[in-house]
């Protein structure tokens, strides 16, 4: 039954008066301090502290500056796929490499800074204590912008490691990981132990899960053998820059890409939901003046969130060389998601009863209702996505993205809004600038959101579709991938403005933003506020007792743990709060990944599959910098449309040696799986040069000019195998001596050779250019599967 | 014999059930405890946001200004 609103009121006022008695303490002591200037604190027995936020605002800023930026490469890339004259031919705004610049930022650069920057502001307030060291606060920030910084200059470089929302390369990793765990975690930590608040609001909650998880996911999808300083050890030799920041995965193909989506799918999970959540449960009752709906909700919601979301990575990963147990797992808890999603939705949402004649008025509430609207929306979604029958259609397509971004620009992006729109005229001491504008930024910003949606809905179900109709005869109906692309460019113009739209709401926020800053004052005011200490001796915790007479120490215990004391302990002590969290995240994630790393079984062998050539692993490695993933699968599913169009479905074992995997998420040109032979060299030369000329003007690929100039560096080669040899990968002989850059320069001839042969230039001013390590790469893709096994080979050598 | 060995004669659908059975457990745990939670508690909890500037300095004028910033709009050109 819903309680009226005369009971709600009167809980809401009940609780303040409770709060009250609470802070007698402190009341008497303000008291004291109106009659006397706050010089004397100690007498009352009080601390004082002023809350840092000068912290808050570098964050909020940068968070504007840098989402500006992720939005303005999501213009532009999206303008590539809808006129791919846009790409120019260079190689630094290809959409390869832009693609994950544009995620990256987007994730990590802007809603990153977002959550920082609340953080930051309610933590302090939560606690009632200034972050523990205002060093950490610092270095955290420059670490952090730092980070952003170097991830801006080496994608669009190519220096990537090739896995989605993980691109960054081993520096950089080690970079985060110190500034993310140690500066931020470790601060954060500290300021909870040393708070003056006894109890450790949900929002808390939400922030050390976040913090404990991001550090697990970040970690162990981040190992990996650093090529350069492999190259250096092994041959005495200083690498160059491009391979001293190369580095390989120490998982390969199934197992890399398990470790993948559970990172990937957590990175959505703890980077963009439960912050989130934790800033949702702050400034939404901040900014309706009114307290969460149900606490207990939120404590459920907690528990049950953090425990399943950890579960569903493999959803990303149905129907393809993944054991179907796994699969099956991550999607049955995807849907089990349902329900905590929704709860913390519902909590939101129903947190405005009684206010919400306000929303209509109140453009900060209004950010609010449609990010909590679209959590609800994106929730509901994704595990609609997760079922199999479904994600058969939509995996691969546009339909994934449109998710995606329903659930960053919609969730992520007006929470971080009105956000920034309740905190900063606070932090700046200053009215803001216009109210008109706010409702204006939002109306674009929603406008933006449906228009990129509902188009990329549509591609995605379009091309779903079309992928897999047959006609009459039981032929495939658009058996030219082409087809299924150039239908979509109508779309993708929407996509564009969507963007655009998005981005104009966003630079009307700065200059709003901007202008409020102008009008503040010439100097910061920095408020002392007053708060008794914390000790454990004025712990007032109920100590549970046993109301039985139990023969048995357990009936005791268990009479202890029913009476549930046990919880609010825990809600009250950090470090044990944080250990039963990682506890929870680890349940799911041992579930998952040991059996697939222990049983032998769940990738069985292909005997002919053998590892990459030198020249091959060389043109992966470019194939990987330039980003093809993005665009191209790897990954035949089991289905009659799949394979009548790209070949035999992928098996397991023919990625043993794929450090790392390159399976892909989504097909804007085709499957490459069984690209090996199915082309000429020539063909594929051509292609990267300019592929509208191979295709009457229609695909969407961007040339690659460049990739004809540059040469192979023959020699780094050697860093390279001894990388993969050091990883298991069997190379044998060509690890001795020059064996491994003469075997690479062989087959480059060959190719360049052929490559002639077939009305090419000439093969001197190929062989040695890095288009032909990319061709040899390519020749080679899925062909192992159908090679002679090695007994029928030995048989007709035989005879 | 290697832990790999050991590990692949175990049943595989063991691994699911008893993570799903912690799961239960440790939900129907909690869900008992926030029933039984009295409600003056979790208002008292609910309503830390809300006061959070518990005591100020008296010379700050920080408050006054930050009551409803937004409401007016009025713009400071």
């Amino acid at each position: 039954m819903v309680p009226s609103t005369t009971k709600i009121h009167r809980r809401q006022h009940d609780a303040h008066t409770n709060r009250k008695r609470v802070h007698t303490v402190a009341d008497q002591a303000e008291q004291a301090i109106h009659a006397d200037a706050p010089s004397h604190p100690d007498r009352s027995g009080l601390e004082s502290f002023v809350y840092d936020d000068k912290i808050v605002r570098m964050f909020a800023w940068a968070t504007v500056g840098w989402g500006i930026v992720a939005m303005l490469v999501g213009v532009i890339i999206a303008l590539e796929l809808a006129f791919p004259k846009a790409n120019l031919g260079i190689s630094f705004i290809s959409f390869g490499r832009l693609r994950p610049l544009h995620t990256n930022a987007a994730i990590f650069a802007f809603a990153g800074n977002g959550i920082f920057a609340g953080i930051y502001y309610s933590t302090q307030r939560l606690c009632k204590a200034r972050m523990w060291s205002d060093m950490l606060s610092k270095l955290h920030f420059w670490g952090w912008q730092l980070i952003i910084l170097s991830a801006a200059i080496t994608l669009p470089l190519g220096i990537t490691q090739g896995k989605e929302y993980a691109e960054l390369e081993w520096p950089i990793d080690i970079m985060i990981a110190v500034v993310w765990l140690v500066f931020f975690g470790g601060n954060f930590m500290m300021t909870l132990i040393h708070r003056r608040e006894r109890h450790l609001y949900v929002a808390l909650w939400f922030y050390i899960a976040t913090i404990v998880t991001v550090t697990v996911l970040h970690v162990f999808n981040n190992l990996w053998v650093p090529a350069g300083l492999v190259y250096f050890f092994e041959h005495g030799q200083i690498p160059s820059p491009e391979l001293a920041l190369k580095s390989y995965p120490i998982y390969a193909g199934v197992q890399d890409a398990l470790m993948q989506w559970w990172y990937g799918h957590n990175a959505v999970a703890f980077f963009l939901t439960t912050p989130f959540l934790g800033l949702m449960y702050y400034f939404l009752p901040k900014a309706a003046e009114r307290p969460v709906f149900s606490y207990k909700l939120s404590i459920i919601h907690f528990w049950s969130l953090i425990f399943i979301y950890i579960w569903a990575g493999p959803h990303h990963l149905h129907y393809t060389a993944l054991p179907e147990w796994a699969s099956t797992l991550g999607m049955v808890f995807s849907v089990m998601l349902w329900m905590p999603s929704w709860g913390g939705m519902i909590n939101g949402l129903l947190t405005l009863r009684g206010a919400w004649n306000r929303v209509a008025s109140d453009p900060i509430l209004k950010f609010f209702v449609i990010g909590v609207t679209f959590y609800g929306m994106s929730t509901f979604e994704g595990p609609l996505l997760s079922i199999k029958s479904v994600n058969s259609l939509s995996h691969y397509t546009d339909w994934t993205i449109a998710h995606v971004h329903s659930g960053t620009l919609g969730w992520n992006g007006f929470m971080i809004f009105g956000m920034l729109y309740w905190m900063m005229p606070r932090l700046f001491q200053a009215k803001l600038y216009s109210k008109k504008l706010c409702v204006l930024h939002f109306w674009i910003g929603t406008l933006g959101i449906v228009a990129y949606i509902l188009s990329i809905y549509a591609a995605g179900i379009t091309q779903g579709l079309m992928w897999r109709a047959f006609d009459a005869n039981g032929r495939l109906s658009y058996p030219a991938f082409i087809e299924t692309v150039t239908i979509l460019i109508p779309m993708y113009w929407v996509r564009v403005l969507g963007g655009l739209l998005y981005l104009a709401g966003a630079l009307i926020g700065l200059y709003n933003l901007y202008m409020t800053w102008r009008a503040r004052p010439a100097k910061y005011e920095e408020p002392v506020h007053y708060a008794p200490a914390l000790s454990k001796n004025d712990n007032n915790d109920p100590k549970a007792e046993s109301r039985l007479h139990a023969n048995t120490a357990l009936g005791d215990a268990g009479d202890k743990f029913i009476q549930g004391i046990w919880h609010r302990s825990l809600e009250r002590k950090p470090v044990k709060f944080t250990i039963w969290v990682l506890v929870a995240v680890l349940i799911g994630s041992i579930v998952e990944a040991v059996p697939m790393f222990l049983i032998s079984s769940n990738v069985p062998t292909v005997a002919t599959v053998e590892p990459y050539t030198p020249l091959e692993l060389t043109g992966r490695d470019i194939y990987v910098s330039e980003g093809c993933y993005n665009c191209h699968s790897q990954m035949i599913r089991p289905f009659l449309w799949e394979t009548m169009r790209y070949g035999e479905y992928s098996k397991p074992g023919e990625f043993v040696y794929d450090h790392p995997f390159q399976w892909g998420s989504r097909r804007i040109g085709p499957d490459l799986a069984r690209e090996g032979g199915l082309r000429t060299n020539l063909w594929h030369y051509r292609h990267f040069k300019s592929p509208q000329d191979l295709t009457d003007g229609k695909s969407i690929m961007p040339p690659y000019p460049w990739l004809l100039k540059n040469t192979i560096n023959f020699d780094e080669i050697r860093g390279r195998v001894d990388s993969m040899a050091l990883l298991g990968v069997p190379y044998g002989d060509l690890l001795l001596d020059d064996n491994t850059v003469e075997a690479a320069k062989q087959q480059a001839r060959e190719i360049a050779v052929e490559l002639e042969s077939q009305g090419g230039p000439p093969a001197m001013e190929t062989w040695d250019k890095k288009v032909i390590a990319l061709i040899a790469y390519l020749q080679r893709m899925g062909t192992d599967i159908s090679k002679a096994p090695p007994a029928q080979k030995a048989e007709e050598g035989e005879q | 014999m290697s832990l790999t060995e050991i590990v692949s004669f175990l049943e595989l659908s063991v691994f699911p059930s008893v993570a799903l059975v912690f799961f239960l457990t440790a939900f129907l745990a909690i869900l008992w405890r926030v029933l039984r939670q009295p409600r003056s508690e979790t208002d008292l909890a609910a309503s830390i946001p809300l006061d959070d500037d518990v005591v100020f300095t008296p010379r700050v004028s920080i408050k006054e200004k930050s009551t409803d910033m937004t409401d007016k709009g009025a713009s400071h050109g």
